[in-house]
């Protein structure tokens, strides 16, 4: 007897009874794994972060026009040629400018310069530790699809749709920024200059957010708790954009400008746009001086003196030195992205056997 | 004439000198146990006596400090061995912002080549549950289903089950263990429901697994291990066991009176005036679970074949 | 088409409560030959017990010859156990009756003829005379 064969076959009738309803049905739609999962789990914070880079990005575009419009009304795009009254004018409308455009902008480069400590937070928050203390990552983690797998479709959708939005909003600020850079070859020289947003411009943000991302991979990992794994994630993030912005003048050789102590305190540089990030006084012996070694009460005349200083100093970047700085940031901040994504690879396999 | 749904000579799962430790604490120690495909293993321990760990080790989730645990003779969480595991955790968490029909979707997103949305969607709809009702707005029991529902339609060979029908009601939970018995008919799938109510177990297991501090205290078919032991009831006083009880292994001794009544396995006859008889599964477990020092006793079919190669 | 009710407070194993049901189900005429039986998934679905206990007692059914499987169809009853002796208007169940009135006006009650009922088959089935008629039976 077989009373198992028995069921066996009615399990095996059944079987194909559904098959041929599925067929004769829709279609089941296409297999998309672990992917579709992700998708559904975020697909509200998806929306909401489309909705919200749709409408940075009209502000900027608006701001662009605005800021064009204005320079060509108030003829800002040509240097002041006439002297007298006619500059008087133009200076006026050139501080117009500033006082109604400047803040705007340097609001917006923030915006931007938050975005990978943004980012970060929401892979390590949301994404990841969300699933290991609520323990809906073991629902995922006893199915078909390996733990490795699951991370690594977990962090690359949301990480692709991070990136695509910063670069569309860090190439939309940047050509915004532009237009109200033409100010730079005037005598205007205020605003937010390149060293100033600096964070905001080209590749930076782009590479922070990815830094940002696996930054926060390996937070949520770590920590396993939504808010805390946040907090540590933003944490970290501040830390880190410590050390970056204090080695950022050294990461190109400089161009250092020398002038006799007789000139007179402080040497003048030519180019309105350059980033003097240092200067000082140089010794007999060769060695420098930074101002910052001068008391605070002293007269410069009695520091000089005091000193023996045969001259002053100035280190720079002229605005030619931007995007070479700019690549070599966004080379180590990649660098530390990989290395903090493979900490966070190691810490998946460590949890899963 | 065979026709039962277990093959005794296939093996689920099997643990050799198993030890997984939390901190300090060492959560199972020395297990060696062996449990034949297709049958409906109970595995039975007060809280906090590694239950939980045992099943999340078959499942793949964590990893052994010590020892060995395989499924199917693979690692689990291997890549051939993971499909064929479905788990459910004792707090069953399901995506509370899915809907149900999502959740069943992740199933076959998730499951590849496996899927049978027929089997959950029955499932689901025995409960009268809609599709599109969303898991954050169910009750314990309805997400219970909902969670059994995604396991079931995995079609596992084996389903680890942890403390499933603790927050069901009785109706509930008598139509929960028909639909489990029913897949385990279809499918001969091998069960393992681990549980401290007693009740929810008897007549659905016929296997047992009794764990207690972390250790194997009883493994093998019900009815063997019921057979192996005999409840004496009888005269005695004085506070040493009768000596007739020598030979015999004496699980737990307790007079009340005059009266003395033991749980023993006998060795051969009992000699004496004493009234014998098969003790429930209940008084079993009971009379183990109060005597921690009682010798491990593992039913041939329970010893892992491993082990025996190895030593 | 039987139903079986399992009592998992009587003490008797689950597989005899169905051995026993299916008996006095055939006892009774309410199971005869070549009935089907349910399989064990409409068993299991409908009693929440374990697959292998149903199929246990269908192999002890099997084993003394009152049902059959056959492969692929189901499980069917071979022999039924209803006898004209003991139904409704038979010769010896008036009898019995008649005897059970009697008692009844002799003072007995409900308890006491259970008890002497008891003790009475006790008798008539345990000597060499009433293994031969067990015996029988399973034939």
């Amino acid at each position: 007897m077989s009373t198992t064969a028995e069921t066996a076959a009615e399990t095996a009738a059944e079987a194909t009874a559904t098959a041929t309803t599925i067929d004769r049905a829709a279609r089941p739609p296409r297999s998309l794994g672990v992917a579709w999962v992700v998708w559904r789990q975020h697909r509200t914070t998806a929306w909401i972060a489309l909705a919200v880079l749709a409408a940075l990005c009209a502000e900027l575009l608006w701001l662009r026009g605005a800021m064009t419009a204005y320079l060509a009304e108030h003829g800002l795009n040509v240097p002041c040629t006439q002297g007298g009254d006619a500059c008087a004018a133009h200076q006026a409308a050139a501080e117009g400018f500033l006082s109604r455009y400047s803040g705007l902008l340097t609001y917006n480069g923030h915006v931007l310069e938050f975005l990978p400590l943004l980012a970060g937070m929401i892979v390590a928050g949301p994404v990841i530790a969300r699933e290991l203390e609520s323990g809906t990552y073991k629902v995922v983690w006893t199915q078909s699809v390996s733990p490795l797998r699951w991370f690594a479709a977990k962090l690359a959708l949301p990480v692709l749709a991070l990136l695509a939005g910063a670069s569309v909003l860090a190439a939309v600020y940047s050509w915004t920024w532009s237009s109200a850079r033409l100010l730079e070859r005037d005598w205007i020289v205020h605003g937010p200059r390149w060293y100033e947003t600096f964070d905001a411009l080209g590749p930076a943000p782009v590479a922070g957010v990815l830094a940002g991302c696996a930054l926060g991979a390996l937070a949520g990992l770590l920590v396993r708790r939504t808010l805390p794994a946040m907090a540590a994630t933003a944490a970290a993030c501040l830390l880190l954009y410590w050390p970056l912005t204090a080695v950022r003048p050294y990461l190109t050789d400089p161009v250092t400008e020398t002038v006799p102590v007789s000139a007179g305190y402080p040497p003048a540089v030519q180019a309105g746009d350059s980033w003097r990030y240092e200067r000082g006084m140089t010794t007999p012996s060769g060695g420098r001086m930074p101002d910052a070694g001068c008391a605070v009460n002293f007269s410069i005349q009695r520091c000089v003196t005091d000193h023996g200083a045969t001259g002053w100093y100035v280190d720079y970047h002229p605005a030619s030195h931007f995007r070479r700085l700019q690549w070599t940031q966004a080379g180590i901040v990649t660098g530390a992205a990989a290395l903090l994504a493979a900490g966070a690879v190691r810490r998946v396999r460590r949890l899963s056997p | 004439m065979t026709g039962l749904t277990y093959q005794p000579e296939r093996t689920a799962l099997e643990a050799v000198g198993l030890g997984v430790r939390h901190r300090r604490r060492w959560a199972l120690q020395d297990c060696s146990f062996r449990l034949p495909a297709g049958r409906v293993c109970a595995l039975v321990g007060p809280n906090g006596a590694g239950k939980s760990t045992l099943l999340s080790l078959a499942a793949g989730l964590t990893r052994p400090t010590k020892g060995s645990l395989t499924v199917f003779g693979g690692r689990p969480g291997a890549a051939d061995v993971r499909p064929r595991v479905a788990y459910l955790s004792q707090d069953k968490p399901l995506y509370p912002q899915f809907t149900i029909a999502d959740t069943l979707r992740m199933g076959r997103e998730l499951n590849p080549g496996r899927w049978d949305q027929a089997a959950a969607e029955a499932t689901v709809a025995d409960g009268g549950l809609s599709s599109g009702a969303r898991i954050g707005d169910l009750s314990g029991g309805q997400r219970t289903r909902v969670a059994l529902a995604l396991a079931f339609g995995k079609r596992p060979d084996v389903l680890l089950l942890d403390e499933p029908m603790a927050d069901l009601d009785p109706l509930v939970r008598h139509e929960m263990t028909a639909a489990l018995m029913t897949q385990a008919a279809g499918n001969a799938t091998t069960v393992v429901i681990a549980s401290h109510v007693l009740a929810e177990l008897d007549g659905v297991c016929d296997y047992l697994l009794l764990i207690a501090d972390g250790r194997v205290r009883l493994a093998g078919e019900v009815e063997d291990l019921l057979a192996a032991h005999t409840v004496l009831v009888g005269r005695h006083e004085g506070p040493d066991l009768p000596r007739e009880f020598a030979v015999h292994t004496v699980v737990e001794a307790r007079a009340t009176g005059r009266q003395l009544t033991a749980l023993v396995r006998p060795d051969g006859p009992v000699a004496g005036q004493w009234r014998a008889s098969e003790p429930s599964l209940e008084e079993l477990l009971l009379a183990h679970l109060r005597t921690p020092g009682a010798p491990p006793l593992l039913a041939p079919s329970a010893e892992p074949r491993r082990f025996k190669a190895a030593a | 088409m039987v139903e079986f009710r399992i009592d998992r407070r009587s003490g008797v194993a689950t597989y005899l409560q169905i051995v026993q049901q299916v008996k006095q189900a055939l006892r009774l005429g309410l199971l005869a030959p070549g009935d089907k039986l349910p399989t064990a998934k409409e068993v299991v679905a409908a009693t929440a017990i374990n697959p292998n206990t149903v199929l246990k007692a269908y192999r002890e059914l099997d084993r003394e010859g009152l049902v059959e499987a056959r492969p692929g169809l189901g499980t069917f009853v071979r022999r039924s156990l209803a006898r004209p002796q003991a139904a409704a208007g038979s010769p010896l169940r008036a009898e019995l009756a008649d005897w059970m009135h009697r008692a009844r006006e002799a003072g007995l009650d409900r308890e006491d003829v259970a008890a002497l009922l008891a003790s009475v088959l006790e008798d008539g089935f345990d000597g060499p005379a009433g293994a031969a008629g067990a015996a029988g039976t399973a034939t």
